[in-house]
């Protein structure tokens, strides 16, 4: 083997963790150590290692950016060494650009994979793993499942040789390279034939892993399985146009064309996830690795929800009709940003109300609070969705001739969509939404109703615990730290955790002195001041344009976060870009507060692409001051707009740290926790 | 050169002189009440030199100068929109909102803390000044710091029109403080709901909550792009010359002879 991968693989074990194409912590410690084993010294699974990763493990040390190098390219790397010396398999070295769509490939083949993430750690020793070193570069890991879900998988990597055998039946998969490939070379480009030969290639390893599935999937639904994994093949093919698999025609049967067709009436959808891609595929691919089938469907269901343009008129009348309450549409908008949706305010609140006790199992009356800005802050609405989703689950029982996984599922979904009637979600809601979904599709197939209900009803609970009252808790842990005595400390707006921050640190008896920064038209800061006073904190009052003459003062700038996005951005509320700017101005350093699953792989540069706009009337009435009224005869005029804007986007240089439950790090290693931590916690 | 005349004024006898200085005074007054009134209507002549077709604007708060500027452009039937922040807490915003739209300009009204989410679509900042001191900077509303910076981020230029009434022969030093006035905490905080916090006489000797409302704020010259003066256009590095043609030397040490002749 090669020494070099050797020595990393023994110095540094946490990495060779998070394995390069196994989706779930249990199965990675299963098939992982092998596949990195260091022959000479022959390591199996320790369940120390397992406990390791599981989300309970989540102890309030400061960590520990994972090291820098990536899984993908030392699979690259291998991949290389792999093609040329070893010639066992037909493989030019065409074949080394595409590891991420066979990757997939593989992991989408698996049916027992389901099995093995959906059940609980605690079920993890009954699971032998033993490695068969193979040779020259070839490593081979051979799993057995207890004999319930008995299979065994066999991954030969680099060979790109997939085996599977589960439930008996033995299915062998070559890879080789399909004859009609070259039929179909016509007067393209190089760059394209090969495209198309790839994707051929993919596409008749699908068919047959179609056909294998097909034999092995005896349940009721197998077609809606291998639904999925060509969804999740064609989308892993987005560079590569669709007719391509309408042109291979071959073995792909009618469920395949039905995707294939499903596909092309939905171009919003291929072009949201070709631009997901396009930071290179292999992201793409390491994001699948991730999940499973199920809730691969899942996070394609509900991606494009905060994304929906509302300048595409077809699609805002499709959505018209699915909604519940009715909506004027606000008069007068502005021009920049007419894909975000605007409604009158306040036009929702009768329509929701006469509906109140209409709307079947979904209780409205977060979507009323939402609505009302009753529930503020991403944390409590998180918490009071959760709480809603909990008492729907409860009352949920499966209409007869349906699955409850599928039917469950459709429900949170139209629940999610009334809740964005109301209010567009925020960023870290869709997070705790695919969490959920993905529970739910990963529930066994064999637990009766009301366990798979209390099941669920714990996960939730544990989110609610773990992700967000327990990280706040190593937020403040870590924060405090950084709080000195004769420290001026500012914040902006009223964030949760800031606010604990502070309070904490007052309690363990620091001496500092706090600057709430605060503007128009929430004015959120001058409740967190009357909390902070309340408690004996000795605070200054200020809005946000006196920013600049009060920083010079300021130590430390603490700010809450709605999201924390993989370009170091950070997505909060409106007016926190200029205060981190101007901190920045006056070489203050700014800290971000932001929990681990707000954290998101979307990008952006700018405040504009994504949004979300507030009622215009609070722009035009200033509250508390009723001789401002210059404005109030003029509010339908043609020319006039009014912009609430409720975010905006703090570009990462103003950043100088972002304290999250892993620990305290810079904004440029947030892609790290999104990919590396949260994919093995949360998606889990 | 007004400070001058009336230094001279003070000095003087009731001699026939006084007579001649009294004329020489007034007219020197009627002169720059002329220039002040006139100051912006030859800003506002420059506007089309500066504001081309479909421009965004940004300006914050209000100043009579940059109302004219905008409209000196309309007039010109350039079509171009402007967004108005609205400068708490004085939202004078509001104010000039209300007139460039009655005026038929495209005005969108936006919160002062949406200016750097907004600022990265705006093609040009325009706005008044209350002072231009002597090395260039601006004694300007209170938020214009930050606007100044949010347009550097976005190499926006930031343009400040300013009659040359405005120019002020100081450097200035710590100008945050020492050239700014603090209003009423009544403007930002209700103290019907804040007045025991307020209140000194509370135990500890100090107040639990101070409320900071400063008026002003001093934008550095490297963060202004242009001055657009009565006479034309100026970098901020030559500020000091036009002050120097406007006062005299004696002016500038004014102070300090009178506490001396005295």
């Amino acid at each position: 083997m090669d020494p070099r991968r050797t020595a990393r693989t023994v110095s540094d074990p946490k990495v060779r963790q998070v394995g390069f194409f196994t989706p779930a912590p249990p199965e990675r410690s299963i098939s992982d150590p092998p596949r990195f084993q260091d022959p000479i010294q022959p390591s199996s699974p320790s369940p120390t290692q397992v406990n390791d990763h599981s989300p309970s493990g989540n102890s309030l040390s400061p960590v520990m950016i994972p090291p820098a190098h990536h899984h993908s390219d030392n699979f690259l790397r291998t991949a290389l060494q792999a093609t040329s010396p070893t010639k066992a398999f037909s493989y030019s070295a065409k074949t080394v650009t595409i590891p991420p769509e066979n990757e997939d490939v593989a992991s989408s083949f698996s049916p027992g994979r389901k099995v093995v993430s959906a059940k609980s750690p605690s079920s993890f020793p009954g699971v032998k793993a033993s490695s068969v070193p193979a040779s020259e570069l070839t490593t081979v890991s051979v799993v057995n499942l207890p004999p319930g879900i008995s299979g065994k998988c066999v991954y030969k990597l680099k060979g790109k040789l997939i085996a599977e055998k589960a439930g008996g039946a033995s299915v062998e998969v070559q890879n080789d390279r399909p004859v009609s490939a070259k039929t179909l070379k016509e007067k393209t480009s190089k760059a394209e034939r090969r495209a198309l030969q790839e994707a051929q290639r993919a596409a008749k390893a699908a068919a047959k892993g179609l056909n294998l599935m097909s034999v092995l999937l005896t349940y009721g639904y197998s077609v809606y399985l291998v639904y999925f994994t060509f969804e999740q093949i064609l989308n892993n093919f987005v560079p590569v146009d669709h007719y391509v698999f309408l042109a291979e025609g071959t073995k792909a049967s009618s469920a395949a064309s039905k995707v294939v067709t499903s596909a092309n009436t939905k171009p919003s959808k291929a072009a949201k996830s070709s631009s997901q891609k396009n930071d290179g595929s292999q992201v793409a691919a390491s994001e699948k690795k991730g999940c499973d089938r199920a809730p691969e469907k899942d996070r394609k269901k509900d991606a494009p929800h905060p994304r929906m343009q509302y300048d595409d008129k077809s699609r805002v009348e499709k959505a018209k009709k699915r909604a519940v309450v009715k909506k004027t549409e606000a008069r007068n908008r502005v021009e920049l940003f007419r894909h975000l949706p605007q409604y009158e305010h306040g036009t929702q609140l009768p329509d929701l109300e006469t509906k109140f006790f209409e709307l079947d199992p979904m209780h409205p009356a977060v979507g009323l609070q939402y609505l009302s800005g009753d529930i503020r802050g991403g944390n409590a609405r998180c918490i009071a969705m959760f709480q809603a989703f909990k008492e729907a689950i409860k009352d949920y029982s499966t209409p007869p001739e349906k699955t409850l996984i599928r039917d469950l599922t459709a429900r949170i979904s139209s629940y999610v969509s009334f809740l964005i009637e109301c209010r567009p979600l925020s960023i870290s809601m869709g997070n705790a939404i695919k969490f959920l979904k993905n529970r739910i599709a990963k529930l066994p197939l064999a637990l009766s109703e009301s366990e798979a209900k209390s099941t669920l009803m714990l996960d939730i609970d544990r989110f609610i615990n773990e992700k967000i009252i327990l990280s706040e808790r190593v937020i403040v842990k870590h924060a405090v730290t950084k709080i000195r005595d004769g420290d001026v400390l500012l914040t902006y707006g009223a964030s949760s955790v800031v606010e604990m921050i502070l309070l904490h640190a007052h309690e363990l008896g620091k001496h500092f002195h706090v600057v709430v920064v605060d503007s128009r038209p929430k004015l959120e800061g001058q409740l967190l001041l009357r909390r902070l006073v309340r408690k004996g904190l000795s605070c200054t009052y200020t809005h946000v344009n006196a920013v600049s003459c009060i920083m010079q003062d300021v130590t430390r700038v603490f700010l809450g976060a709605s999201s924390v996005l993989s370009n170091g951005t950070v997505y909060s509320r409106v007016g926190t870009a200029c205060v981190a700017m101007v901190a920045h101005a006056f070489r203050v350093p700014v800290l971000v507060c932001c929990e681990a699953y707000k954290f998101h792989e979307r990008v952006q540069l700018d405040s504009i692409c994504f949004n979300e706009l507030g009622n215009p009337d609070a722009i035009s009435k200033v509250q508390g001051r009723e001789e401002i009224n210059y404005l109030d005869g003029l509010v339908n005029q043609e020319n006039l707009q009014l912009l609430n804007l409720i975010y905006d986007a703090t570009p990462s240089d103003y950043v100088s740290m972002i304290i999250t439950d892993y620990g305290m790090i810079p904004p440029t290693s947030v892609p790290v926790i999104v990919r590396e931590y949260r994919r093995d916690h949360l998606w889990s | 050169m007004l400070f001058m005349s009336i230094n001279f004024l003070l000095a003087a006898d009731k001699s026939s002189r006084s007579r001649k200085l009294k004329h020489d005074v007034i007219e020197a007054v009627n002169e720059l009440i002329q220039d002040i009134s006139t100051c912006h209507e030859l800003i506002a002549e420059q506007a089309v030199e500066h504001i081309h077709q479909n421009e965004v604007i940004l300006t914050l708060g209000s100043s009579r100068t940059v109302l004219e500027f905008l409209c000196a452009a309309k007039e010109k039937k350039r079509s171009f929109r402007v967004f108005v922040a609205e400068g708490a807490p004085r939202y004078q915003g509001h104010l000039l909102a209300k007139e460039l739209v009655t005026r038929g300009l495209q005005t969108t009204l936006i919160t002062d803390s949406a200016v750097f989410a907004m600022i990265s679509r705006v093609n040009m900042v325009i706005v008044g000044a209350h002072a231009v001191m002597a090395n260039g900077g601006v004694i300007a509303p209170v938020g214009l710091n930050m606007v100044a910076l949010a347009a550097q981020k976005h190499a926006v230029p930031f343009v400040v029109l300013a009659g040359s009434h405005k120019l002020c022969p100081l450097y200035p030093h710590h100008p945050e403080v020492l050239l700014n006035e603090l209003r009423s905490p009544s403007e930002l905080l209700d103290f019907g709901e804040f007045s025991d916090c307020l209140d000194f006489g509370s135990g500890i000797g100090a107040p639990l909550l101070h409320v900071v409302n400063p008026t002003f704020d001093y934008v550095p010259p490297k963060l202004v792009s242009l001055f657009i003066t009565d006479t034309g256009g100026h970098n901020p590095s030559y500020m000091y010359r036009l002050i120097a043609d406007y006062y005299s030397a004696d002016d500038l040490v004014l102070e300090r002879r009178t506490t001396s002749g005295n």
